[in-house]
């Protein structure tokens, strides 16, 4: 009987490895539930190009498969047989595929994988399939992403891959992350490798334009969180491109424009004319706005005296605004649709703790325990360094709170904590006691 | 997320409901599971209709899924099964949407007699796709706030919705229309969901 069972398994590992040299073009393996073996037919299912394998045999497979692997190939035998043979290496790769396949979450099977790349037994290519499979069943397994990662960099490394051969393996790595983020919510795993990937091409790449790839990046994000409204992986991954966006060249900067099919100067422009403080009396109307230079706008937002000799770069300053205007307005409409999402309330603290920095920056001033102190330019004034930060006096302070910037935000975010508190989002209160407390607008809120 | 995996329209007969024209977006499911899935969403939207009483409107929370379900008073059902995430207003604003348009377009005598072969209604995939994104799909079509006073009851689980005495499981077990294929994914996907999952 056991003899029997043994002989099933090892057709059942056969069969599996005959699917799998086809690997390229599979593209998704997952176990299907059946009680009992009532057919006598093979449980290992090959359609459409998935691999299926039915639940009766699982535990059988598995135990005598990471049995063997653990008597035969584990660590204490390596002081015997230091070289893996080519046969021996084909049966710990058939093995290893199956076990990984069920339970990807052991490390120490797929440190043997690594070793048999270095030892030109694996190829990479066909790792990366490999990986592919395994997450098209567990998205969450990061094991299988550290893997990835592993073998990514070990690519670039190489001089193997070609020039142009970088476009293609950054997009099929792009769509992975798709993939896992698309059949597991809150990601995390995918979205972190994703953050991975770009920073990763930051240094390695040379001839990649980055840029028009930030703004892809941004567009593709914007797009997906207002799909997945309680899904903050999502959302900090949209935080990390709205940050890749500050920097942009002129000419991705209008190509941004274009894909989001949005006047970014014209959305700012329309909040700012709409949340104007009453009492101060500023003639410019939405229409006069858009015709403002950068300098004139940002001086008409938060005049400031020069703090240090650097040069402020106005249109720079404008942009990265006028981004983090267009995610507010997006939160805004986030938030009306879909209601009570702790997520949206959270995204919308990063976009406001960005603009405040901003404004604080150009002001030369940072929060530090909870106190405004100056910030000293490290450019121009080296000396002046060691000595130890003033408090900022109450001049000072009341200047920036008075600037119309400040109070365009503080009146936008009356209105939605208004509106949403209307709406029975207990959120709002929070989101009012977030910038009361914990930004220190306690007096001026 | 926010996903619609199912739309259909469903007659309530005096003891059964059938169902006059379905439509389902399964891409999200792997492979294998898409015909258990997909059978199991027939199957639990005709037990959720037969328990609906005329001239209302339901929403039953299971798991991550959400169905909703407007019973009309003479008897069309509309059925929408989503993630949780999906706004209720808009679901139920499109269900009464595609009801009315059912209702124009197929006789309501047909309607005790007529199967899913024979009903020609060909919008519902149009729907599904469209309202995969209910914020643009809402602005599009511009009905905000016209639901009719109809209250929706909210129910935590299907367990509210069934009759006493009734559990899921049994009602699985007897039916007809299940495979043992899809008996035993709904045996398995139970057992998965009660661990916890990160």
């Amino acid at each position: 009987m056991e003899e029997d069972k043994f002989a099933l398994v090892e057709k059942i590992i056969k069969d599996v490895h005959k699917v799998l040299s086809k690997i390229a073009e599979l593209y998704a393996f997952d176990v299907v539930p059946v009680d009992i073996n009532f057919q006598n037919k093979s449980p290992v299912l090959h359609l459409e190009n998935c691999l299926g394998l039915e639940s009766w045999c699982i535990k059988h497979v598995y135990m005598y498969c990471y049995s063997e692997l653990m008597d035969k190939y584990s660590i204490k035998s390596k002081r015997k047989t230091r070289k893996i043979s080519t046969i021996d290496s084909d049966r710990l790769i058939m093995l290893l595929n199956v076990t990984l396949l069920l339970n990807p979450e052991i490390n120490s099977l797929w440190n043997r994988r690594r070793e048999l790349v270095l030892g030109l037994l694996l190829d990479k290519t066909v790792e990366l399939h490999f990986t592919r499979l395994v997450l098209s069943r567990k998205p969450k397994c990061n094991e299988a992403f550290a893997y990835r990662r592993w073998l990514l960099e070990s690519i670039f490394e190489g001089e193997g891959y070609i020039r142009n051969g970088i476009e293609h393996l950054m997009n099929e790595e792009f769509v992975v992350c798709d993939l896992a983020s698309d059949k597991s919510p809150n990601n995390y795993h995918s979205w972190n490798h994703r953050i991975w990937l770009l920073n990763k091409l930051r240094i390695v790449s040379t001839n990649y334009d980055l840029n028009a790839l930030y703004v892809k990046e941004y567009h593709a994000s914007e797009k997906w969180i207002s799909k997945h409204v309680s899904d903050f992986s999502c959302f900090h991954y949209n935080q990390f491109c709205i940050k890749n966006l500050y920097n942009i060249c002129n000419d991705s900067w209008k190509s941004l424009e274009k894909t989001l099919n949005i006047d970014l100067r014209k959305t700012l422009v329309r909040v700012l004319a709409s949340n104007f403080p009453k009492d101060v009396t500023i003639q410019a109307s939405e229409a006069d706005l858009v015709g403002y230079s950068d300098e004139n706008l940002i001086n008409l937002l938060a005049y400031s005296n020069k703090v240090c000799n650097c040069n402020v770069d106005y249109v720079q300053m404008c942009r990265r605004i006028e981004i983090l205007f267009h995610a507010l307005i997006l939160n805004n409409e986030l938030i009306k649709f879909y209601k009570y999402h702790e997520t949206l309330w959270y995204h919308r603290r990063f976009i406001l703790h960005e603009i405040i920095t901003i404004m604080y920056d150009h002001f030369g001033l940072k929060r530090d325990n909870g106190v405004l102190i100056k910030k000293n330019c490290k450019i121009c004034n080296v000396d002046e360094i060691r000595q130890k930060q003033p408090k900022i006096g109450r001049y000072d302070s009341n200047r920036i709170f008075s600037s119309v910037l400040f109070n365009v935000i503080i009146s936008h975010e009356r209105n939605i904590i208004e509106e949403s508190r209307k709406d029975g989002d207990h959120y709002a209160d929070r989101h009012e006691k977030y910038l009361k407390f914990v930004k220190g607008f306690n007096n001026v809120m | 997320m926010v996903r619609v995996y199912a739309l259909a329209v469903l007659y309530k007969g005096v003891n059964s409901a059938t169902v006059l024209k379905a439509a389902y977006d399964l891409q999200s499911f792997s492979f294998f599971q898409r015909s258990s899935v997909q059978e199991f969403m027939t199957f639990i939207s005709k037990t959720v209709v037969e328990r609906t009483q005329s001239a209302s409107r339901q929403s039953v929370k299971e798991g991550e899924y959400m169905l909703q379900v407007y019973v009309r008073a003479d008897n069309l059902a509309g059925v929408l099964i989503s993630d949780q995430e999906y706004p209720n207003r808009v679901a139920h604003t499109l269900i009464t949407k595609f009801l009315d348009e059912f209702a124009a377009k197929v006789p309501p005598n047909n309607w005790p007699t007529a199967n899913e072969s024979t009903v020609d209604f060909p919008v519902l995939p149009q729907y599904l796709a469209k309202y995969q994104n209910p914020k643009e799909a809402d602005a599009l079509t511009k009905i905000q706030n016209d639901l009719d006073e109809t209250k929706i009851i909210l129910h935590d689980t299907i367990k509210a919705v069934l009759e006493r005495g009734e559990k899921l499981d049994d009602l699985v077990e007897k039916s007809d229309s299940l495979t043992m294929h899809s008996k035993a994914f709904y045996k398995t996907a139970r057992k998965t969901n009660s661990c916890c999952n990160f």
